[in-house]
C-alpha cells in the first residue's frame, strides 16, 4: 500500500469516529467535565478565597469521567473498525495488495488520532470550566526514603546519599498519627546537608505530609521526632521529591499527555485483538488488561499506567511529574505490538504455498 | 516475466477454517490449471464447487493451504502484483457509510492512482451510470447500483488481470451495456479476464475457454460452444458427475 493508501485508510477510520453517537458522547463528556467545577461547589470567578484544593478536586473528578468514558469508547471503535477492515471490507481494502499489517496499522492510527482529538477537546473543556488561576507544587520522582518506621520523641533519622532530581526543592514525607495526647500532635523535622540546614514543624491530626525544604548539596540527612511524650507517628509509603510551584492548568496537560499515550496503546491493542476475536470481546479484553495492569501493578513499560497515580496527585492538589516523549513512544510501541499480533494471524500459509513449501496436513 | 501465464495453479488446496475445535471445510483439492495472458476464461460449476474461492485466492484475499499459486508471475499478496489485479467479488459488503464516489476514490488511492484517484473515480462512475448517485451512501443504493460499483472498482485502475465473480448479477439492461463496454475495452488493451458465472450467456460471450469446477477440482475445460452446446450447463454437470463416479 502506498503512503496515499495508508493515509486514505487512516483518514477514513478517523472520520468514521465522527458518527453522531460517538460525537454526542464526546460532547457530553466534555460538557460534563466542564460543569464539574460547578458541581464541586467552586464559587464563580471573581469571588475571593476560592480554595485551590477545591479546584484541583473538581479537576480530578472531571478527569476521572474522561478516563472512564473515552478510552473504552475508542477501544471499541478500534476493534470494530479493524474487524470490519479485515472482514467485510476486505475486498476493497486488501484487494489492492495491502497487507493486513498495513490495514490494521492504518486503522488503529486513524482511530487513535480521533481519540487523541477527543481527549484534547475534553482537556480544553475542563480547563475552560476551571475557576482558579493559581500555582501548585509539582510532584517529581519517588524518593528512596524509608517507610513503615515509627517516630516518637526520641526521633528517627535517615540519610539519602543518592543525588536528588535537579528540580527538587522539597522532600515530601507522608505521615500517619498512631497515638497521641490529643486530637493532633506536633512533628518537628530537620533536613541537613553540607550546604545548610532547614527546620520545620507539622501539626498532624490523622494523616498528613511533611514538606521538607531542601538545603543545597548532598548527602541529605533527615531527622524527625514528635514533640509530645508518648505520641507515635508512622512514616508511610510514598515519599516524593517536589519541585517548584507552577500553574494548576498544567495538571490537565500532564493528564492529557498520559491519556494520549494510553489511547495509542489501547487502540493498537484492541485493533490487533479484533483479528482474533469479536470486536466487543476484543475491546473489553484490552481494556480490562490495561486497567488491571495499569492501576494495580503500574508497570513502567505500560503506557499511561501512572494515570491513576497522577489522578491521585491532582486530587491531593499537586501537579503530576512532567510527561516525557518516551511515554508517547511507549504507547506507540505497544499499539504497534498489538497491530503486529493481529496481523500475525494472517501470516504464513500464502508465502509457504507460493514458495512450494511441503503440503500441510489436511484436517478435513 | 511477461512470458509466464497470467495464472498458474499447481496442486492447490484450500479449506476454510471453522474455529479451534471444528475441522476445516475443504473447498479446492489438488487443483491444476493455467490461464495464458490476454485470454478470456469462463469459470463454471455448481454452487460450492470452488469458483469464488479460486478467484479470492487469485486476488490474494485468501491463503492456500498448500500447492503453488502464481499470478502475473508473482504472489498475488504482494502489493506490486495485487495492484495489477482487479477483483469484482460476489455479493461483497462494501463500506456502507461511504458514498460511491468516496469508496471509489479510496479504492483508487489504495491501488496507487495518487492524485488522479478522484478524477478516475468520477470518470468510472460516469461509465457505469452512477454519476448522478455519486454522493449517495453505498448502504442506500439498490442491489444493481452496488453491483455497478463493484464493477467500477474492479476496472478502475485498468488492471492486467480481471477476476469477475458473477459480474452481471442484479444488473439491468443499462448495467449490462456498461459492463459489456468495460469488458470490450479491457479485452482491447490485452487484459486477461477470468469470469465466474451461472449464466450461459455470460459464459459464452467472448470467452476463449470454459473451465468447469466440480467439488474443488477441474472437471472439464474446452471451448464454451462445445462444452455446453448439447445439454446446457445442467446436462454438462450431470454428465461430469457420472464420469467422476
Amino acid at each position: 500500500m502506498s503512503n496515499a493508501g495508508w493515509w486514505a485508510v487512516a483518514r477514513l477510520q478517523a472520520l468514521r469516529c465522527a458518527r453522531w453517537p460517538v460525537l454526542a458522547l464526546v460532547l457530553l463528556v466534555a460538557w460534563w467535565a466542564h460543569a464539574a467545577f460547578d458541581r464541586a461547589g467552586v464559587p464563580q470567578a471573581g469571588a475571593p478565597a476560592v480554595p485551590l484544593e477545591a479546584d484541583m478536586l473538581a479537576r480530578h473528578g472531571a478527569w476521572w469521567l474522561v478516563v472512564v468514558a473515552l478510552p473504552p469508547t475508542f477501544a471499541w471503535l478500534a476493534a470494530g473498525a479493524a474487524h470490519d477492515a479485515l472482514g467485510r471490507e476486505r475486498p476493497l481494502l486488501l484487494a489492492a495488495g495491502a497487507s493486513p499489517l498495513v490495514v490494521l496499522g492504518a486503522t488503529a492510527s486513524g482511530i487513535a488520532a480521533a481519540g487523541v482529538l477527543a481527549l484534547a477537546l475534553a482537556t480544553a473543556a475542563i480547563e475552560s470550566g476551571a475557576r482558579v488561576e493559581g500555582v501548585a507544587a509539582r510532584s517529581l520522582d519517588v524518593a528512596p526514603a524509608p517507610s513503615g518506621r515509627w517516630i516518637d520523641e526520641r526521633g528517627f533519622e535517615f540519610v539519602l546519599v543518592d543525588p536528588r532530581p535537579h528540580a527538587a526543592e522539597a522532600l515530601l514525607l507522608p505521615l500517619g498519627l498512631a497515638s497521641g495526647a490529643g486530637a493532633a500532635t506536633q512533628v518537628a523535622w530537620e533536613a541537613r546537608t553540607p550546604g545548610g540546614t532547614t527546620r520545620g514543624r507539622l501539626s498532624l491530626a490523622l494523616q498528613g505530609e511533611a514538606v521538607l525544604a531542601l538545603p543545597s548539596g548532598a548527602p541529605l540527612s533527615v531527622a524527625l521526632r514528635t514533640e509530645e511524650p508518648g505520641a507515635r507517628v508512622h512514616l508511610l509509603d510514598g515519599a516524593r521529591w517536589q519541585g517548584a510551584a507552577e500553574s494548576v492548568r498544567l495538571a490537565s496537560l500532564e493528564l492529557w499527555w498520559r491519556a494520549m499515550a494510553a489511547m495509542c496503546a489501547i487502540c493498537g491493542l484492541a485493533a490487533g485483538a479484533a483479528a482474533w476475536m469479536r470486536p466487543l470481546l476484543a475491546g473489553a479484553t484490552t481494556l480490562s488488561a490495561w486497567w488491571a495492569a495499569g492501576f494495580w501493578f503500574e508497570p513502567s513499560w505500560l503506557a499511561g499506567a501512572d494515570l491513576g497515580a497522577c489522578l491521585s496527585l491532582v486530587r491531593e492538589g499537586r501537579l503530576p511529574p512532567r510527561g516525557d516523549a518516551w511515554q508517547i513512544a511507549d504507547g506507540l510501541l505497544l499499539g504497534a505490538g498489538g497491530v503486529v499480533l493481529g496481523a500475525w494471524r494472517f501470516a504464513g500459509p500464502a508465502r509457504a504455498a507460493t514458495t512450494g513449501a511441503p503440503r500441510t496436513e489436511d484436517h478435513a | 516475466m511477461l512470458d509466464s501465464p497470467a495464472i498458474r495453479v499447481h496442486q492447490l488446496e484450500h479449506a476454510y477454517a471453522r474455529g479451534l475445535f471444528r475441522a476445516a471445510a475443504p473447498t479446492l483439492r489438488a487443483l491444476d490449471f493455467e490461464c495464458a495472458r490476454g485470454r478470456v476464461l469462463a469459470l463454471a460449476g455448481p454452487n460450492g464447487s470452488g469458483k469464488s474461492t479460486l478467484l479470492k485466492l487469485c486476488a490474494g484475499l485468501e491463503a492456500p493451504r498448500s500447492g503453488r499459486l502464481e499470478v502475473l508471475g508473482g504472489d498475488p499478496r504482494d502489493s506490486a502484483v495485487a495492484r495489477r489485479i482487479g477483483h469484482c467479488p460476489q455479493a461483497a459488503a462494501w463500506p456502507g457509510d461511504l458514498s460511491f464516489l468516496g469508496a471509489l476514490e479510496l479504492a483508487g488511492a489504495l491501488r496507487g492512482l495518487g492524485r488522479a484517484a478522484r478524477q478516475r473515480a468520477e470518470a468510472m462512475l460516469e461509465e457505469v451510470g452512477l454519476a448522478r448517485q455519486s454522493r449517495l451512501a453505498i448502504a442506500r443504493g439498490s442491489g444493481g447500483m452496488v453491483q455497478r460499483f463493484a464493477l467500477a472498482q474492479a476496472f478502475l485502475h485498468e488492471p492486467e488481470l480481471l477476476l469477475l465473480d458473477e459480474p452481471t448479477a442484479g444488473l439491468d439492461a443499462e448495467g449490462f451495456e456498461a459492463y459489456a463496454a468495460l469488458l470490450a475495452r479491457a479485452k482491447a488493451r490485452g487484459a486477461t479476464i477470468v469470469a465466474a458465472s451461472h449464466l450461459p450467456a455470460d459464459l459464452g460471450a467472448g470467452a476463449d475457454e470454459l473451465v468447469v469446477l466440480l467439488d474443488g477440482r477441474v472437471a472439464a475445460r474446452g471451448a464454451p460452444g462445445e462444452l455446453v452446446a448439447h445439454d446446457g450447463l445442467l446436462g454438462l454437470y450431470a454428465r461430469l458427475r457420472r464420469e467422476q463416479a
